[in-house]
């Protein structure tokens, strides 16, 4: 089976793949409550169906901890006059987000703090 | 890690997957659902054929619907592959979506085998008589439907969330198709009642 | 007059549904497409025979399909409303705010409403009643083809719309 070896090699290689783009539902936002976080951008990617900006806090341990904010796709976000070039790789940001119920690493855009100081609706 | 990284970075894919044009990435979305619609509408309606819910349609004409199936098949196919191109690392990691796979070729599979068997055998598909492995394989085509549909579904969501979904899926299918069972038989008994008695003959 | 429309159209009980089942958007979601299928498949094949395509088939015979259809119809209906009004969960928006933002929803819901008035265009001109009867190799006349030709094409547009509606505008 010719087709299963390649599946069993692509799935190997990509075991330790980065950024598998946790595929959430708004639903499992909590949608009543802002999260504030504040951190360094590690990866952009305004793509569709949604967005995510990946960004990197020292959490209350003082330990670097990945934090997932997932926006809108291109059409919102050009819709909201937001363009790739407010944000770069190493900026420092800070948003007012939906965290995950459960309470994870992840939130929902919200609203995000460019360096350039203007806050700007990502929904 | 090569090929993957170029299928998510060459121009058609940058652009399904930046582009904020609504004939990118959400007109992709809709070419995959008109395939879908297509390609599990008509081989349902066959499907149906085959274990008797629609009793004296004649066959031949039946299978002049199945290059309308073959059509939406090779929609789907076209825009599901560039879907997968655009997020190949995930979708690849996912075992829901193998299991889509999986589930699609069964039912192609079956689709192609009931075409041989039944519909291009110049014998059977003018009587309408249908032997009972066209009818395990229609069965198959139903069932790899709703397993397909879900698994494509939840591809969109986290694996414990698709883990319920599949079994939400399964007990609802279940209920419904057991529900119908119940109402058909319900049906038939109270005009059997008032007919006076059953049809004598079966078909 | 506005909080008619924007709170009549929103439920607690299909919002609390939702909230308290994870699986249940999802599920509503595939009995959606399910139903697409059904409804695509059985009245699409009803429309491509009026059409002229694959002629030998006796109208009678599909229309046999059609309460499958109609169960697929029901089954996008009823999912249909349940994404209306228990929209909130899922984008914390109001469904009257969702209606007035969502250039998309409002075509499909224009499209849906012009396949109901087609269907019952198709009743009230007699062409329902015509093609019952055309049999192998006959020809539907050239009304119930048009209508017919609506049909497909409204159901299309309804599900074209249907999927870009998350890449509208859904809130003011």
């Amino acid at each position: 089976m010719k087709l299963g070896s390649l599946s069993l090699a692509i799935i190997a290689a990509n075991a330790l793949a980065v950024s598998a783009w946790a595929h959430h539902s708004h639903g499992n936002y909590q949608l009543t409550e802002y999260t504030h976080v504040t951190g360094t951008v590690k990866e952009i990617h305004l793509i569709n169906p949604h967005s995510w900006i990946y960004i990197e806090i020292v959490d209350a341990a003082g330990e670097p901890t990945m934090w997932a904010m997932e926006a809108t796709g291109p059409r919102g976000l050009a819709r909201a006059g937001i363009t790739r070039d407010i944000i770069d790789i190493g900026d420092t940001v800070s948003a007012r987000c939906h965290q995950l119920k459960d309470g994870s690493n992840g939130c929902l855009l919200g609203y995000l703090t460019t360096e350039d100081g203007i806050e700007r609706e990502w929904d | 890690m090569g090929i993957l990284e170029f299928l998510e970075t060459n121009s058609l894919s940058i652009w399904l997957n930046e582009s904020p044009s609504i004939f990118a990435y959400p007109t992709l979305l809709a070419l995959h659902t008109f395939g879908m619609a297509f390609l599990v509408g008509t081989s349902t309606a066959i499907a149906l054929r085959m274990l008797g819910f629609v009793p004296g349609m004649p066959l031949a004409p039946l299978g002049k619907f199945f290059p309308i199936m073959w059509l939406g098949f090779s929609i789907s196919v076209v825009s599901g592959t560039l879907l997968l191109i655009l997020q190949a690392r995930n979708f690849l990691a996912m075992p829901a979506f193998y299991i889509k796979l999986l589930a699609i070729a069964v039912a192609v599979r079956s689709m192609r085998l009931l075409w041989a068997r039944v519909f291009s055998d110049r014998v059977s598909a003018g009587t309408g008589l249908v032997p009972r492995e066209a009818q395990v394989l229609a069965g198959a085509v139903l069932i790899s439907w709703v397993v397909a549909i879900t698994a494509g579904r939840v591809t969109a969501y986290i694996p414990s969330q698709g883990l319920k979904t599949a079994v939400a899926v399964l007990i609802s299918t279940l209920v419904l198709i057991g529900g119908g069972h119940i109402a058909v038989r319900l049906w038939r008994s109270t005009k059997w009642a008032q007919q006076g008695g059953a049809p004598t003959s079966t078909h | 007059m506005e909080a008619f429309f924007t709170y009549i159209l929103r439920w607690p009980i299909v919002e609390n549904y939702f909230t308290a089942n994870v699986w249940a958007w999802p599920l509503n979601e595939i009995a959606h497409f399910i139903g697409l299928s059904l409804l695509i498949g059985t009245v699409g094949m009803y429309d491509l025979r009026l059409l002229g395509f694959a002629k030998d088939m006796p109208v009678a015979c599909l229309r046999q399909l059609l309460p499958w259809g109609v169960f697929g119809f029901i089954l996008v209906t009823v999912t249909g409303l349940m994404f209306t009004t228990g929209i909130y969960y899922n984008i914390a928006v109001e469904p009257g705010e969702v209606l007035i933002s969502d250039g998309f929803l409002q075509l499909k819901l224009i499209f849906y409403f012009l396949a109901g008035i087609n269907l019952f265009a198709f009743y009230r001109t007699g062409m329902s009643r015509a093609v019952g009867d055309l049999g192998p190799g006959e020809d539907a006349p050239p009304l119930a083809k048009t209508l017919a030709g609506a049909s497909l094409f409204f159901w299309i547009a309804v599900m074209y719309f249907g999927r870009l509606i998350p890449f509208g505008q859904l809130h003011l």
